[in-house]
């Protein structure tokens, strides 16, 4: 599903280099629940970024279902990013001034779908994240844990193969937080992949794979399969 | 339910956006209304004074200038020829069969009446005809037409009344047949003119360019019948007459009347020309014209560039109000920048959720395009109040001070070409910013 081999990332200004990833290489297979870990600065966020097409990368090779990402043109990324990828963030980045049906119809305007399959994708992922009698609410009507609850409906309405998320509990309270992590656990036995970046060592040992990252490396020493890990993650660093 | 279109899509996005930010939009609109509306106050002066008046004639139709100089000034021999003509030569130009239509005329002044009831006369302004001034000029008819050229030839007093005319002498009824009173003579009107103002008034130079024409015509063979002297405009003797009569006015060197040919090939043209320089040549030989030979035969743009309708003022003004427009569109293009700046993180997001460069820049250039569309309209609202002052403070030119539909349709596709180039570096550096950067601090 997501190959990466050797990937380098290198943040450069006039006077200094920053090697976010060095080397970096990691396969997850379709299905996975991955869960990246380590440190502030440690390139958790790169690798997503790097994975989401978000960010280029300078050296090595990434593959998304057997396609080279490497030097994809602005249209090409977007159209992965939109058909292919789903992103969920920490801060949940809804906008503010569309209703949730809006905006979970936003990624569906890029795909191109017509208005009549926009409406059942917006409609069926809004149930399936339990809000669809709050289509016409705004993001500032919903609690925290609520609009984290649209951004993942907004992410799962395209159907993406890969779902990436960056710290998706890391602004909500422990009730809320497991709300979206039982979400989350759904969504990938149906069948989606799952990388999600965490600093909770708890929300970690929910997914059924861990990647701890450590100065823009696979740490292997760290590096450990979850309890509820049901085949092992492949690290080649 | 969102619109299903892309560009319904981004018009409805634009106008959220422009709800979102109220005053910024505010201040951008009235920035390019202010610079178009000042454009266009002066551009539509300048178009209409420039504007052909009579597109279906002006390559046949031609004024001269005949070196008619009785005496040579030391150090102006290379005076230029008068633009009017004296009787004396109308009339023997009048006489050529070069021109397949000729017009000479002039304006005077004289009390009207309808002379069957008598009452209400008043002044108007009443002129002095060939009977091509009608077909050199295109001069539409609501009743009757013009008069013929026996008419003409055997002084016939007839009369063609303009609209206004005929409304404040027959209520505006068709008043072929019927008579009036004019300057103590009595005419049997033949034609009412329908509308009839070009602008600029082409055919007269003295007696300002977007004026009303005069109230009648009437036949100019009935000049030395009705003895009524030229009373406006100008009117230059080089000698005086040399008795106080009529006739001693007509004979004498004074340049007063305004003529015009038909010469509908080159052929004609050089004719008409040789004739006028062989003309003036047999004068020379009588020892009445001296100085250089220096003919002019101008047609009706050739004339008007001559007269200098649109002078350097105007160029001027039309220079400062489009520096104000491109100083109103940099204040645009800050405002942009300010705007477009703020919503970083949301482009980041759109950018995640899969919105290609190309299309996030066609949503900025649509919001852009929707502000210029505004913009355009508040700008054509501040034209007409501008035309509306201009009218007040320059009554000359009233007609001049209307915008038509090709100056309204000028006007929106300006402010919104103008509004899309001040825009576009802002809209191009926000499709540029790496969506990473803003995904983390929303």
């Amino acid at each position: 599903m997501l190959t990466m081999k050797g990937v380098s990332k290198i943040y450069r200004t006039d006077l200094i280099e920053t090697h976010a990833l060095r080397d970096f290489s990691v396969e997850i297979r379709a299905g996975d629940f991955v869960a990246v870990t380590g440190p502030s600065g440690s390139g958790k966020t790169t690798l997503l970024n790097i994975a989401g097409l978000l960010e280029s990368f300078n050296g090595g090779t990434y593959e998304l279902d057997g396609v080279d990402m490497f030097g994809l043109d602005d249209d090409d990324s977007s159209k992965i990013r939109n058909e292919q990828i789903g992103f969920i963030f920490q801060s949940f980045n809804l906008m503010p001034d569309l209703n949730l049906f809006e905006n979970v119809d936003v990624p569906l305007r890029y795909r191109g779908f017509k208005a009549a399959e926009r409406k059942r994708r917006i409609e069926e992922s809004l149930e399936r994240v339990g809000l669809s009698g709050r289509m016409k609410h705004l993001p500032s009507q919903l609690s925290g844990g609520q609009q984290q609850r649209v951004a993942i409906a907004r992410a799962l309405a395209g159907d993406p193969k890969l779902l990436l998320a960056d710290e998706p509990t890391g602004n909500l309270d422990s009730l809320m937080a497991r709300q979206v992590l039982d979400l989350l656990d759904d969504i990938n036995r149906a069948g989606t992949t799952i990388v999600m970046v965490t600093h909770d060592d708890e929300l970690a040992r929910r997914a059924r794979r861990n990647v701890h990252v450590l100065d823009g490396k696979v740490d292997d020493g760290t590096s450990y399969h979850s309890q509820q890990a049901e085949r092992p993650i492949e690290v080649m660093a | 339910m969102l619109a299903d279109s892309n560009i319904a899509y981004d018009l409805q996005l634009a106008l959220n956006s422009v709800k979102k930010t109220p005053v910024l939009s505010a201040l951008m609109v009235a920035a390019i209304g202010i610079g178009i509306g000042a454009c266009m106050t002066i551009i539509t002066i300048f178009y209409l004074m420039t504007a052909n008046p009579n597109p279906d004639n002006s390559e046949e139709i031609y004024t001269y200038a005949l070196h008619n100089h009785l005496t040579v000034t030391e150090g102006q021999e290379d005076e230029r020829p008068r633009l009017m003509s004296t009787y004396r030569d109308a009339l023997y130009i009048l006489e050529s069969d070069i021109p397949t239509d000729q017009s000479v005329h002039y304006q005077s002044w004289a009390v009207y009446r309808n002379s069957e009831d008598g009452v209400n006369p008043f002044w108007e302004l009443y002129r002095l005809v060939t009977p091509g001034f009608f077909s050199l000029f295109d001069v539409p008819f609501l009743y009757g037409g013009a008069w013929t050229q026996e008419q003409e030839d055997s002084k016939a007093m007839v009369i063609v009344l303009t609209r206004e005319t005929n409304d404040r002498l027959f209520g505006g009824e068709n008043s072929v047949g019927r008579t009036i009173e004019a300057g103590g003579e009595y005419y049997e009107v033949v034609g009412v003119m329908d509308h009839f103002k070009p602008l600029p008034k082409y055919f007269e130079f003295d007696n300002g360019f977007f004026n009303e024409i005069s109230g009648a015509l009437v036949p100019f063979s009935l000049t030395p019948v009705i003895e009524l002297m030229k009373n406006s405009g100008g009117r230059s003797c080089l000698e005086m007459p040399e008795g106080d009569d009529f006739q001693s006015y007509l004979d004498a060197e004074c340049h007063w009347l305004h003529h015009w040919v038909r010469l509908p090939t080159p052929e004609k043209r050089e004719a008409f020309a040789e004739m006028l320089d062989n003309y003036s040549l047999e004068q020379r030989r009588f020892g009445r014209f001296q100085g250089p030979f220096n003919n002019r035969l101008f047609n009706l743009m050739e004339w008007l560039e001559h007269l200098e309708i649109v002078d350097g003022t105007m160029t001027m003004l039309i220079g400062v109000a489009l520096m104000f427009l491109i100083v109103c569109l940099l204040n645009t293009n800050a405002l942009l920048f300010a705007k477009f700046t703020g919503r970083s993180a949301e482009v980041g997001l759109k950018r995640a959720l899969g919105c290609s460069k190309k299309r996030l820049f066609r949503q900025h250039l649509v919001e852009i395009g929707l502000v210029g569309l505004v913009g355009g309209a508040l700008g054509l609202l501040l034209a007409l109040v501008g035309l509306a002052g201009i009218k007040l403070l320059l009554t000359d030119i009233d007609d001049l001070a209307d915008m038509n539909t090709d100056l309204v349709i000028i006007a929106i596709t300006a402010s919104i070409i103008s509004t899309l180039i001040a825009g576009l570096y802002p809209a191009w550096r926000t499709c540029q910013i790496a969506p990473a950067k803003y995904l983390k601090s929303q």
